[in-house]
């Protein structure tokens, strides 16, 4: 291993072209699949973020919203008597509006979300100041979208163009269909919702999902069954479904992973197969240098692991690229383009390339060695 | 098909010392098919050749009949379909693939016709692998290492990158990693193929002065029958047979 360590030392400091010719080609590649893993992620954060911010394992809709968050209305207390049944823990209520906020004259559109603070209902991640309680009058919290575009914790901001709040705090991205969200408590949003939409009768008495925790232990799918029973029993008809279900259900979310998706993974394939082809020909490339070392009596250890070690640079330096002129790309587009980059995209995509590269390594070797060392001594002569 | 040579040896067993009297050399009934089924072609085929400490052997042979074929099985490189290679004393096909790498590291020095040196490393460095890969200590190595390319005339160029060199003196640098490690047995598979007759005649001289000089064995491949008369003895090999032993 050190013989290996310093021949691939030795070559990155002295011939460095080699590696960077090779990681320049893996650099646009890799870069490649971070801005489109890093689009298709961005695009399904921002639209179903809302429920991905919350910390439930249920969600309780009504029949007739077919897991439609912006349809569905549950009776308030019909959420109420959901805490009653067996094996839940807790529940919350979270509803949901279109609306706008206007903030220094300039108005946004956003999502204003009702919800029970100290339920499962309430944003897990605040990032700054405080999320409203209930029965707090006339204060919000934003999500860290509207926090870039200006809105600071103590700014009033009017909600539908005729309510005025106070900003008290900032919780993490938590964007609904590609809009971001004003946390109020539920007084706030069902005022502004009845003024947004009066013919709808919005009322405190009606809330848009709910929001269950099931006890530790409780299967959440023996769980369901025994919340749609006991609201049946109050003639209440409702869907209980788990959260990543509510999530995939939201109107966009399965086009997105459908279509959107099906083109990143079609590219994600090639760019796989490619890197893989790469790293096969960097090794093909070292045939005559593989004979040679062998016929020196080199162990096959020191083979592979020289192989490995070269691959293995012009992955570190193309993925390092890759990372910077992703993370630059999205410092530098407008906030509307929906590229977020996360630690995870990072992750996934390093391991990605690590194993393509791995795979083509290996294959390239297996290759190597099932030559007649006759080939490689310079001819069947 | 592979001949049952019994239960493979660690790989010390490489180091284990030849017999008194047998040849530094020895080879019996070697075959070599290569491909299977209707396409299999045999490229060496009942070859028995023995060299003796000392000596110079030089197989000739047109383009194709089996030449280097023979050299990778003399040199523990591939195994043989049939028949057995002894190496000072030692059968490379009861050791295993490690064993096999140390007995060519210890025993063996390869020269090949278009050597291929390590381009990022310095001539010095080049020749000093050889040792490293044999287990020697660096300072060793490179101690041994410029001793030798003193005595091929190379010292100026110590410190130069393979790039820099003339064919010639790659060769010759070639020649000086294969002896690193002293060897009982050098191959040589065309070594004379790239360069011109004067410069070739001088690296043949050098690699009989070699197995003569230290009593080693040496077995040169070649098309070049003026080449082949610094040989003690030449063998013809023709569509993987031997026609003269």
């Amino acid at each position: 291993m050190r013989t290996a360590t310093r021949l691939v030392w030795l070559e990155a400091r002295r011939t460095p072209t080699r590696p960077i010719r090779a990681a320049v080609t893996l650099t646009v590649l890799a870069t490649l699949a971070l801005v489109l893993i890093t689009l298709l992620d961005t695009l399904e954060q921002r639209g179903t973020g809302l429920l991905r911010a919350v910390d439930a394992d249920l969600v309780v809709f009504n029949e007739e919203a077919r897991q439609q968050v912006l349809r569905s209305r549950v009776p308030r207390p019909a959420t109420i008597g959901v805490g009653f049944v067996d094996g839940v823990h807790e529940v919350g209520v979270l509803s949901v509006v279109p609306s706008t906020v206007t903030h220094d004259g300039e108005q946004l559109r956003s999502m204003l979300v009702g919800f029970n603070a100290r339920t499962p209902a309430e944003p897990t991640r605040v990032l700054e100041g405080r999320v409203p309680t209930d029965g707090e009058p006339n204060i919000v919290a934003v999500d860290a979208a509207l926090h870039r575009a200006g809105i600071d914790v103590g700014d009033r901001i009017v909600l539908g163009g005729s309510l005025e709040v106070e900003v008290v705090g900032v919780v993490a991205e938590a964007m609904f269909l590609q809009q971001p969200t004003v946390w109020a408590p539920p007084d706030v949003w069902a005022r502004t919702g009845a003024r947004a939409f009066p013919e709808r009768g919005y009322a405190e008495a009606l809330v848009g999902i709910g929001l269950v925790q099931v006890q530790i232990g409780e299967d959440p799918a023996e769980v369901a069954p025994a919340i749609v029973a006991d609201l049946r029993e109050e003639d209440l008809d409702v869907e209980v479904v788990a959260l990543a279900e509510a999530i995939r259900a939201v109107p966009g979310a399965s086009a997105i992973r459908v279509t959107f998706g099906s083109l990143v993974l079609l590219a994600l394939v090639v760019i796989v197969v490619v890197s893989a082809g790469l790293a096969l020909l960097q090794v093909d490339r070292d045939r005559a240098l593989h004979a040679e070392l062998r016929a020196l009596g080199a162990p096959p250890g020191l083979l592979s692991a020289t192989l490995l070690l070269r691959l293995g640079v012009v992955w570190l330096l193309a993925t390092t690229a890759a990372t910077l002129l992703t993370a630059s790309l999205a410092a530098a587009v407008p906030p509307a383009v929906p590229l977020a980059v996360r630690p995870i995209t990072l992750a996934a995509t390093a391991v990605m390339l690590a194993l393509a590269i791995g795979v083509g390594g290996a294959v390239g070797l297996t290759r190597l060695r099932g030559v007649d060392p006759a080939e490689l001594l310079g001819g069947r002569g | 098909m592979t001949e049952d040579h019994g239960p493979q040896r660690s790989t010390d067993d490489a180091d284990t010392p030849s017999g008194g009297g047998e040849p530094v050399l020895l080879a019996e009934g070697l075959r070599r098919t290569l491909g299977e089924g209707a396409t299999a072609v045999t490229a060496v085929d009942e070859v028995s050749l023995e060299v003796a400490r000392g000596e110079l052997v030089a197989v000739v042979g047109p383009s194709g009949s089996g030449k280097s074929t023979l050299l990778a099985m003399l040199g523990a490189l591939s195994t043989p379909t049939a028949g057995r290679v002894r190496i000072g004393g030692v059968d490379p096909a009861t050791l295993d693939e490690r064993g096999r790498g140390r007995l060519r590291a210890r025993r063996i020095g390869f020269v090949l016709q278009r050597p291929a040196l390590v381009p990022f490393l310095t001539v010095l460095e080049n020749v000093a692998l050889a040792g490293q890969i044999a287990g020697l200590a660096d300072r060793e190595a490179q101690a041994r290492a410029a001793e030798l390319l003193t005595a091929l005339e190379l010292e100026g160029r110590t410190d130069h990158r393979p790039a820099a060199l003339s064919g010639g003196e790659l060769q010759r640098v070639a020649l000086a990693r294969a002896l690193l490690n002293d060897p009982v047995l050098v191959l040589a598979d065309e070594p004379t193929a790239n360069l011109d007759a004067a410069r070739g005649r001088a690296v043949v001289s050098l690699l009989a002065e070699h197995t003569r000089g230290r009593g080693r064995a040496g077995v040169l491949v070649t098309h070049d029958a003026a080449v082949a008369e610094v040989a003690d003895r030449t063998l013809h090999l023709e569509d993987g047979r031997l026609l003269t032993a």
